[in-house]
């Protein structure tokens, strides 16, 4: 097990606010110099889809993308071919969207609060993203399906079936973002859970069904804790990330963990549990910052962001893709280098096509970043088969 | 020149009583069919830029435009010779801005709630809205002017000059969407007024100085009171367009009427007001519903959105871009043609480029407005020179 400090997408909720909320006193321009423009237009076998936007899903067939704004905000769909988006959030209201994802069935799974107060964003985040379904026809305002989320969840490809963590219980005090701080490290024992359920659809309402823990940190003698505890650490929280293709057997996720001293700092970790055994796989073998991302389609490895750094609150700032096998081999092979072309640069949020060929994923920096909370350059894409994948 | 509207508050009293039977009763994918999408592209001198967003305004260069994404959306400026889009309001939480309008000075000013509640959307639009300055580096949030105001602002281009519309009337209690389109609010006892007023910064504040009442919808004495009463007419609502340049001393401006008597008159007119006198002139001498869009910027002409009938009859899903002259002689030009292309298209939100060469615009249908309030398929761009219309 790592002993590390991290800062992180799945990690906000153990991030300093100084990181977490978007700092207005500093210029707006969401653009980098051309210099950087040039550097980050250098990288191989990539070329960029948007000039803004995050948080990109891949469709069944591999040619559209479907990708939010910016946090609390709206969904739109990118046809890769043609560049074309067409906005998939705008004919209902609503207080902004997180995150969305295809479900097989052609609708969209979205992660939204229910409403938005202003001053409240980091909180909001945290603690009121809910799970809701929308048609894929548009044919009507979005389905709440009854749980509350914090983070990314997992959405199977090959059936109706969600993972999710839920936020921290008993929910937080509701005070406003500029009073909020973050935990102490070590704070106490955890109960952070991973869900996961069925969708099903009863009268032509969407419910989830079959709800059960599949991972849950109070669990002492669950082989995922005895693996956390064998190595000196606690278990802190889970971000579910992939059902892994092609029987959605096995589950990926990154967890949190931290020392068993009070203190201790946190540390963030890929894994792989096999949902049929419990049986779960350290996939970065303590080393470095790893936040689990897309899955390969053939199910034999993983897209992970991975920082090597050992000061870690520079790690975020300095993660950037590799595939990691699903073996538990530790075997890892880097995807994108950004950060290598320009200690500014980072690179993220990568999810493969079904088909294998493309990887979609955002590249930002710290400044932007700290600019505007979830924000990057846009959408990338980059061409696995040219680039040896 | 800027702040055009696709949907006037006066349109909105017609639509909003359709969408509270239609809003969610069908698909709402907003594209359109193959055909209708070739019909729009047959249209000549023109091509489109955009395939969702509107209310775009020109930069002072004619080579940008700022286009909200929807109704309580983000604000995007676009390069148009690009084509490329960037975000403008992401750096700031906010709850939706409606428009957004270039400043003399390089800020921009919004038209934004400072809350929304998605279950009261239509009454956060005429009773929500402030005006707030942004800078235009973008270096921090916007910073409210302390004006409230509903729907569309005309902003100089020579000066920091603005013109909106407020209401001397209380609020009416917050309704949700549901019952507002049921029970419509009574816009008539809004008791409407334009102020102008200039903005300055006070230790690097922005806020609006010299503010002072120029038209009331209300009043029974004035220039509005006069007009009225030799039509028969009462005004119901005004909207602001443009300070005209390039003096600024006009403002184009549109009034909404009902009948005082039984041949009385009723519509949507466009008029010009001289700032100085006082008098204001009617644009349009022909019948039919007249929305005073973008002024040309030689100060002589102006768009409207025109189309016969009024907006009981469905004018407003019929309309297209014309130009009026400013001089109250009633000469008109058309300027786009879809609803002749195909009934079911209309034009909207016309705003012509500070160099005059170029009219940005929103081409859009009734099906896809009941859809998606306030939006269309897009923003389009004709080559005015090209069109022969400058």
């Amino acid at each position: 097990m790592r002993m590390r400090q991290c800062i992180k997408t799945f990690a906000t909720a153990f991030a300093p606010a100084a990181i977490i909320f978007a700092n207005p006193a500093l210029g707006q321009g969401y653009t980098v110099p051309p210099a950087l423009q040039a550097t980050i237009d250098s990288h191989p076998h990539v070329r960029r889809l948007t000039d803004w936007g995050s948080r990109p899903d891949w469709s069944g067939d591999s040619k559209r993308l479907l990708f939010v704004s910016k946090e609390y905000g709206d969904i739109f769909e990118l046809d890769v071919a043609t560049g074309k988006t067409r906005p998939l959030s705008f004919h209902y209201p609503h207080a902004g969207i997180f995150r969305a994802y295809y479900l097989p069935n052609g609708d969209y799974l979205l992660l939204a609060p229910r409403t938005h107060t202003p001053g409240f964003e980091a909180y909001g985040r945290s603690n009121d993203s809910e799970l809701w379904l929308l048609k894929g026809d548009l044919s009507g305002p979005p389905i709440a399906l009854g749980e509350h989320n914090i983070e990314g969840i997992a959405v199977a490809r090959g059936g109706m079936r969600v993972a999710w963590s839920r936020p921290k219980e008993p929910p937080e005090e509701r005070v406003p973002d500029a009073q909020r701080r973050a935990p102490e490290p070590s704070s106490g024992e955890s109960n952070s859970k991973l869900w996961a359920a069925e969708i099903v659809f009863v009268d032509g309402m969407p419910q989830l069904a079959n709800k059960r823990v599949v991972l849950d940190c109070a669990d002492k003698y669950s082989p995922l804790v005895k693996l956390v505890t064998q190595a000196g650490q606690r278990c802190a929280g889970f971000e579910p990330q992939n059902f892994v293709p092609s029987d959605d057997n096995r589950l990926t996720f990154t967890m949190a963990t931290t020392g068993l001293q009070a203190g201790s700092p946190y540390s963030i970790g890929a894994y792989v549990i096999d949902l049929r055994n419990g049986k779960v796989m350290d996939l970065d073998r303590d080393e470095g910052y790893a936040e689990a991302e897309g899955v390969f389609p053939d199910g034999k490895s993983t897209l992970v962001e991975f920082a090597e750094s050992a000061v870690l609150a520079d790690a975020v700032h300095a993660v950037d893709l590799w595939q990691y096998q699903l073996d538990g081999s530790g075997r890892r092979r880097p995807v994108t280098w950004y950060h290598s072309l320009n200690a500014s640069l980072k690179s993220n949020q990568g999810v493969v096509s079904p088909d294998g060929r493309w990887l979609a994923f955002g590249v930002s920096t710290s400044e932007i970043e700290s600019k505007v909370a979830g924000q990057g350059l846009g959408v990338f894409l980059m061409d696995l088969k040219a680039a040896g994948f | 020149m800027k702040s055009i509207r696709n949907r006037s508050a006066m349109t909105t009293l017609v639509l909003l009583a359709m969408l509270g039977s239609a809003q969610f009763s069908g698909a709402q994918d907003y594209s359109l069919s193959n055909e209708m999408e070739r019909k729009i592209a047959s249209h000549p001198h023109v091509r489109r830029l955009t395939d969702w967003g509107g209310r775009p305004d020109w930069s002072a260069d004619s080579r940008r435009l700022l286009y909200v994404s929807r109704e309580y959306g983000d604000v995007f400026e676009l390069n148009v010779a690009t084509g490329k889009s960037r975000p403008i309001t992401f750096h700031f939480p906010h709850q939706g801005i409606f428009r957004a309008i270039y400043l003399q000075n390089g800020d921009i000013l919004l038209s934004a709630p400072r809350y929304h509640d998605p279950l009261a959307t239509a009454y956060g639009r005429f009773f929500g809205s402030e005006l707030w300055v942004m800078k235009g580096d973008l270096s921090g949030p916007p910073v409210p002017l302390g004006v409230t105001n509903h729907e569309g602002i005309a902003v100089a281009r020579g000066s920091m000059r603005i013109a909106w519309v407020d209401s001397t009337a209380p609020r009416p209690i917050k309704r949700a969407d549901n019952e507002f389109f049921s029970r419509p609010i009574d816009f008539a006892s809004l008791k409407d007024q334009i102020w102008i007023g200039e903005i300055i910064y006070e230790g690097g504040v922005p806020r609006v100085i010299n503010k002072r009442k120029i038209l009331d919808c209300e009043s029974d004495q004035g220039a509005i009171a006069e007009f009225n009463a030799l039509r028969g007419s009462k005004c119901s609502m005004i909207e602001p367009q443009n300070l005209v340049p390039p003096d600024e001393q006009r403002l184009t401006f549109t009034m909404l009427t009902r009948k005082t008597r039984d041949d009385g008159h009723a519509g949507a007119d466009s008029f010009i007001l001289d700032l100085q006198s006082g008098k204001i002139t009617q644009l349009n001498t022909r019948p039919g519903y007249f929305e005073v869009e973008g002024v040309f910027p030689d100060g002589r002409n102006s768009l409207a959105e025109h189309a016969s009938g009024n907006q009981a009859d469905g004018a407003t899903n019929r309309v297209d871009l014309w130009k009026v002259a400013l001089d109250g002689s009633g000469a008109l030009t058309p300027v786009t043609s879809y609803n002749k292309i195909d009934p079911q298209l209309k034009s909207n939100q016309g705003v012509v480029s500070p160099d005059g060469r170029w009219m940005a615009f929103g081409v859009s249908t009734a099906a896809v407005e009941q859809k998606v309030p306030g939006q269309g398929v897009g923003i389009f761009l004709m080559d005015l020179g090209a069109a022969g219309r400058r």
